[in-house]
C-alpha cells in the first residue's frame, strides 16, 4: 500500500529506486519483514552476526581468564552457551523464515525470555534478564553494523533510509548509487542535510517516524524539492514523478545556461557568488556551475573523511587541489570547524559525553586547547597560499582576545617556517566568521582588526534563538527571518562598512532566494552558498535592482515577527520572479 | 535410534542458589551430547534441558521437585547422570 511521508527538504531532486534500510544501535527494528527470496540471505546473515557474537566472547572470556581468573571467566562460558542455544537460534530462525528480519526476530525472541525471567520473580533471574539484553545487544550491533558496512560496498543504485547518518557516513556515500537518502531526524542545517546539497543527492530529513514502515526491496521516490518520500508508490504517482523528474532536469538545464552570464543586477552592480564545499573535487563543479571562488571551504571533512588526525601533507595536498581549480580567484579556508564529539582518535574521549557539544569544546575553541593540530592546519594552508588567493578564516570567534589568540598561532608558524627555510605566503588575509552573537554585537570592535567578515547565519541563528537545529522538537522556533538576527547581520554590514572590509555571508540562508533580495538591500555584495544554488540565485539577481533590493530591506527590517518578515519576502520573491516557483 | 522407552526420574533441587546459570549451563552441556530428548519439568513448565535459556526459565529453586524424562539409545544413562548432577547439588568443583 502507498504511504506518503513528510520531511524537510534539504536537498532538491527526485530520486526513484529501491530502499535499503539502515538502523542503528538504539534504534531496534529496522525493518520487520524480509521479502520472500530474502530468506536465505537474511539467514546467512543472522548465523554470521552469532559467530560473530561467539569470537567476540570467546575474546572477553580469554581476557578475563588472564586477569582475574577461571571463576569469572565462567560468566562467559555461560553466555557462550546461551548465544548457541539450540532452541533459541532455532525460534529466531523460525521466525526469519516467516518473513521477518533477523533485527525483529532477535528482539522479539530474547525479549520474550527477558521478560518470562523477569516475572517468575527472584532477584537473581530478574539479573538475568540483563545479560540477554546484553547478548540482544550484540547481536543486534552486528546484525545492524554489517549493514552500515555495506553502505560503502555497494554494487547497485539504492536510496538510503536511516533513522540517521552521521556526517562521516553522509561524506562517504557512493554518489555512483546511492541516489537519494531519507532520515529520521536532523534539520535543515544540520551537517548532513548540507553535505547532501553540495553532493548533489536528493534528500528529506526530519520525517519522524519512517523505518519501521518500510522494508528492504520497496520501491520509494524520495521528492528532495518538496521534502516527501513516498513507499510503495502506485502506477498514477510514479508516472507523475518519473514526469516531474524530466521536467526539474531540463529547468536545471536551463539555469545551468545562466552560468556564462555575468552575475549582476538588472542595473549592473556586479555580485559575487563563491562557493561552499567540503571536498576539494567540488571545486571544479563548483566552478562550472559559476562560483567565482570558494567562499567557504570546510575542512573539517578532512578530518571525518579519514577517521584520523590528517598530516600537514593531507592538508596540504587538498588545499593545492583547490588552489588548482581556481587559481586567481579567493579561497577560503575555514580552519577546523567541529565539536570534540566529533573528531576522530583520541580527541573524543578526552571530553566527557555529557556535555551541551554547542556550547563546549568546539571549532576555534578545539584549536586553541590543541595548538599542534592547529598548527598543522595552518603550516599547510601558508605553504598551500603560494600558488593563489588563499585566505584563512576562524570560525566560531566569540571574543577580541579569541581572535588575538588565534592570531598569535598563526604568528609562530610563521616564525617556524621562516627559521626552518620553508617557502610560504607571508600576507594571507586574516578573516573570521562571524556566527556568535557576541561577535556580531562586538562587530564594530572586530572589524578594526581583521580582514573579513563571513556572516555563519547557520550557528548565529541557533546561539541567538537558542535553538538546536537538530532538534525535530523546537525545529520550528529556528527562523533566518527573525528581526533579531536581521538587526545583528545589520550591525556587522554597519561595522564592515565603516572600517572598510568585506563581508560575505556564507549559512544556508543565503543559499535561500527568499532572503537574496534582503541582504542584497542590506548592502551584502558577495555570497557563498551551496554550489547547486548559484545558476538559482544568480537568476534572482538578474530580475533586481539595488534601488528595489533596498526598498525590500528597508520594509523587512519594520516587521516585528520572523513569520511577517519570511511571509513579505516570499511575496516579493514571488513578484520578482515568477518562473522560479513553477516546480510546485 | 529409540528403545522406545520413555525413562523418567523425579529430582529435587538441593543446592542453596536453585538452578541459576552455572547449574543450568552443566545440565545442558549434558543433555546436548544425548541424542534423544532431554525434558525438565515442573508443574506446567516443560524445559528442553538441552536449552540454558528454557532451564533457566523453570525458575526452580532449592527444595523444587521435577520430573526428569529422557527417550533415544543410553536415555538411561542420561537419566543417570542428570540425577547425579542434582545430588551432589552441582557440586563440580570449581575450576583451580
Amino acid at each position: 500500500m502507498m504511504q506518503i511521508k513528510r520531511g524537510i527538504a534539504v536537498s532538491p531532486g527526485v530520486a526513484i529506486g529501491q530502499a535499503m534500510v539502515l538502523g542503528t544501535e538504539n534504534f531496534r527494528i529496522p525493518n520487520r519483514y524480509v521479502s520472500e527470496n530474502g530468506v536465505e540471505f537474511e539467514l546467512s546473515r543472522f548465523q554470521s552476526a552469532l559467530d560473530a557474537v561467539c569470537e567476540e566472547i570467546a575474546v572477553n572470556e580469554k581476557l578475563v581468564r588472564g586477569m582475574l581468573g577461571d571463576q569469572y571467566a565462567a560468566i562467559f562460558s555461560a553466555h557462550l552457551m546461551l548465544v548457541k542455544d539450540p532452541h533459541l537460534v532455532e525460534q529466531i530462525e523460525t521466525r526469519v523464515r516467516q518473513n521477518q528480519s533477523p533485527e525483529f526476530a532477535v528482539t522479539q525472541v530474547l525479549g520474550q525470555y527477558a521478560k518470562k525471567l523477569q516475572n517468575l520473580g527472584g532477584h537473581y533471574l530478574a539479573e538475568r534478564s540483563d545479560d540477554i539484553f546484553d547478548l540482544e545487544k550484540r547481536i543486534l550491533r552486528h546484525l545492524l553494523g554489517e549493514r552500515r558496512e555495506e553502505l560503502s560496498h555497494l554494487t547497485a543504485p539504492v536510496l538510503v533510509l536511516a533513522h540517521n547518518l552521521s556526517t562521516s557516513e553522509t561524506a562517504k556515500l557512493n554518489r555512483e548509487f546511492v541516489l537519494g537518502f531519507a532520515t529520521e531526524v536532523g534539520g535543515h542545517t544540520s551537517h548532513t542535510a548540507i553535505l547532501a546539497g553540495a553532493m548533489e543527492i536528493p534528500a528529506v530529513v526530519g520525517i519522524g517516524k519512517l523505518l519501521a514502515d518500510v522494508s528492504g526491496s520497496d520501491t520509494v521516490i524520495i521528492d528532495g524539492s518538496h521534502g516527501i518520500v513516498i513507499i510503495n508508490p502506485d502506477e498514477d504517482t510514479l508516472i507523475k514523478y518519473r514526469d516531474s523528474d524530466e521536467r526539474y532536469r531540463s529547468h536545471t538545464k536551463r539555469l545551468i545556461s545562466l552560468s556564462t552570464l555575468p552575475c549582476e543586477t538588472k542595473d549592473g552592480v556586479a555580485i559575487e557568488m563563491l562557493g561552499n564545499i567540503e571536498f576539494p573535487g567540488e571545486a571544479e563543479s563548483c566552478k562550472e556551475k559559476g562560483a567565482v571562488g570558494i567562499g567557504l571551504y570546510r575542512t573539517e571533512f578532512l578530518y571525518l573523511e579519514s577517521n584520523r588526525e590528517p598530516t600537514e601533507e593531507d592538508h596540504y595536498q587538498a588545499y593545492c587541489q583547490v588552489l588548482k581549480a581556481f587559481p586567481n580567484q579567493p579561497v577560503v579556508i575555514r580552519t577546523l570547524d567541529l565539536g570534540a564529539d566529533k573528531m576522530p582518535g583520541n580527541l573524543r574521549s578526552i571530553y566527557a559525553e555529557d556535555v551541551n557539544p554547542a556550547l563546549s569544546v568546539r571549532s576555534i575553541r578545539l584549536s586553541l586547547q590543541h595548538l599542534q593540530l592547529f598548527k598543522t592546519q595552518l603550516r599547510a594552508a601558508l605553504r598551500a597560499a603560494e600558488f593563489g588567493d588563499l585566505r584563512i578564516m576562524f570560525p566560531l570567534i566569540s571574543t577580541l582576545l579569541e581572535f588575538r589568540q588565534a592570531k598569535m598561532v598563526l604568528s609562530d608558524v610563521v616564525e617556524d617556517l621562516e627559521e626552518q627555510g620553508i617557502q610560504f605566503r607571508r600576507d594571507v588575509p586574516l578573516g573570521m566568521m562571524v556566527e556568535v552573537p557576541s561577535a556580531a554585537i562586538m562587530a564594530e570592535e572586530f572589524a578594526q582588526e581583521v580582514s573579513f567578515f563571513s556572516l555563519g547565519t547557520n550557528d548565529l541563528i541557533q546561539y541567538t534563538l537558542a535553538v538546536d537545529r537538530a532538534d525535530q522538537a523546537v525545529a520550528n522556533l529556528y527562523r533566518s527571518g527573525d528581526p533579531s538576527i536581521l538587526r545583528l547581520i545589520r550591525n556587522v554590514v554597519n561595522a564592515a562598512r565603516k572600517h572598510n572590509i568585506p563581508v560575505s555571508v556564507c549559512g544556508q540562508m543565503s543559499s535561500d532566494p527568499v532572503f537574496l533580495p534582503l541582504l542584497i538591500g542590506m548592502g551584502i555584495r558577495q555570497f557563498s552558498v551551496t554550489p547547486h544554488a548559484i545558476p538559482e540565485l544568480k537568476e534572482v539577481i538578474r530580475n533586481l535592482t539595488i534601488s528595489r533590493a533596498e526598498i525590500i530591506a528597508a520594509r523587512a527590517e519594520t516587521l516585528e515577527v520572523a513569520r511577517d518578515v519570511e511571509n513579505y519576502l516570499g511575496g516579493e520573491l514571488k513578484r520578482l520572479c515568477p518562473d522560479l516557483m513553477q516546480l510546485d | 535410534m529409540s528403545d522406545g522407552f520413555i525413562h523418567r526420574r523425579t529430582v529435587t533441587v538441593n543446592n542453596d542458589q536453585g538452578l541459576h546459570f552455572r547449574p543450568c549451563q552443566l545440565i545442558a552441556q549434558l543433555a546436548q551430547q544425548h541424542q534423544g530428548t532431554v525434558v525438565l519439568t515442573r508443574g506446567e513448565t516443560r524445559a528442553d534441558a538441552k536449552s540454558l535459556m528454557d532451564l533457566l526459565t523453570l525458575a526452580a529453586e532449592r527444595g523444587t521437585s521435577l520430573e526428569l524424562e529422557a527417550t533415544g539409545t543410553d536415555a538411561s544413562v542420561v537419566v543417570e547422570k542428570v540425577c547425579e548432577l542434582f545430588a551432589n547439588g552441582f557440586n563440580s568443583p570449581p575450576p583451580p
